[in-house]
């Protein structure tokens, strides 16, 4: 019988390979790189920082809801990643750098990026809140109120003694700063 | 509906066994307990000026305190809850580092040194999501979970006296600490 990748991976599917092992092993990397990094424990506690990390591993692949979660939301995080490298190839052929962002340059990669996270946990591909996120009108006028009164307080608060216009400020995110 | 796979059929083994409800967080709680015990030596060394703790009264110590824990079935709930959302809250939080990564320069990401105001944000973001997280997962007699508590007694008293109170004091300090922020930045 021939062997093909779409009966390979539907195997490991049929197995638990998705639901169970690679959660663990992701989960138990990543406490484990952590608690090795952070040294809560004191240095060279190994078998301790190993102990806990298959511990937590083996909490969250008890629960469905969250290991869902963590498959679904994984794949958008790297097509994400791809978007951004496509953006970067694209802006670097017009000559802009694409690595050392900061300032203004760098504020609004950060809102993308969370904008992106959000978009992540939600769901589905639709471009939406999810659910816990979801504002009633109330929490629409409250969000407008507060960030109107943000965007005055930072507008008349800041940049009167400063020479360098915003604009300037912005597009020197772009050059390269190490 | 289709068949459980093996893994899937080997994890309702163990969570009929109790692994998950009692030996998982017997073993988390005295692994913490007795590690910290072992660091900090607060149960004395084996000599004096010696820097070997005391490993045996360590250990009893933690096997006690974590079968205590276990007998509480409302910690060992809060537990399972908590600690799934806790480690989300890390791969989520991981993931955002690697997107933001991708616009900084080659070697480690330096967040803390680099951009000190969007690190505090991010560490303030994290502090709040474990405290939420927490105030999920610990429950009431009544069901209840400590957030929803939290959540009805602030909406439902919204216009009263000690919501308004906590309001305006947070406006107030938030003042001072942006006023006193910028004269030592004009400094």
């Amino acid at each position: 019988m021939a062997v093909d990748f779409y009966s390979v991976f539907a195997e490991l599917q049929a197995m638990g390979i998705y639901e169970f092992i690679l959660p663990f092993l992701l989960i138990f990397a990543i406490v484990f790189a952590i608690l090795e990094r952070l040294e809560i424990f004191g240095k060279g506690k190994k078998n301790i920082n190993l102990m806990i990390s298959i511990i937590l591993g083996l909490f969250v692949i008890a629960q469905p809801e969250i290991v869902y979660l963590i498959n679904s939301f994984l794949p958008k995080v790297s097509l994400f990643i791809l978007v951004i490298l496509m953006f970067l190839i694209i802006a670097g052929m017009f000559g802009a750098s694409t690595t050392g962002w900061s300032g203004g340059a760098f504020a609004i990669a950060l809102v993308v990026c969370v904008i992106a996270i959000i978009w992540a946990l939600a769901g589905g591909t639709y471009l939406g809140l999810p659910y816990w996120l979801r504002p009633d009108p109330r929490d629409k006028a409250w969000i407008i109120l507060i960030a109107t009164i943000v965007i005055v307080v930072s507008y008349i608060g800041g940049g009167s003694n400063k020479p360098e216009s915003g604009w300037e400020k912005f597009m020197k995110g772009f050059k390269n700063q190490p | 509906m289709a068949d459980p796979s093996p893994l899937a059929n080997a994890i309702q083994f163990f969570q009929n066994f109790g692994l998950f409800d009692v030996v998982l967080p017997f073993l988390l709680v005295f692994t913490i307990v007795f590690s910290i015990l072992e660091k900090t030596m607060i149960l004395g060394a084996t000599a004096k000026e010696s820097n070997i703790p005391k490993k045996n009264v360590n250990s009893m110590v933690a096997f006690v305190i974590a079968l205590l824990t276990v007998a509480s079935n409302k910690i060992v709930t809060a537990l399972q809850v908590a600690i799934p959302n806790i480690v989300l809250l890390m791969v989520v939080s991981i993931s955002f580092l690697m997107l933001v990564g991708t616009f900084a320069t080659t070697g480690e990401f330096d967040l803390k040194g680099k951009h000190k105001g969007y690190y505090a944000g991010f560490i303030a973001f994290l502090l709040l999501g474990v405290i939420i997280i927490f105030l999920y997962a610990i429950k009431l007699d009544s069901g209840q979970s400590w957030l929803e508590y939290v959540y009805n007694y602030i909406i439902n008293s919204w216009g009263g006296s000690i919501v308004s109170s906590f309001v305006l004091l947070a406006v107030i300090v938030g003042a001072i600490i942006f006023i006193t922020r910028s004269k030592t930045e004009d400094k």
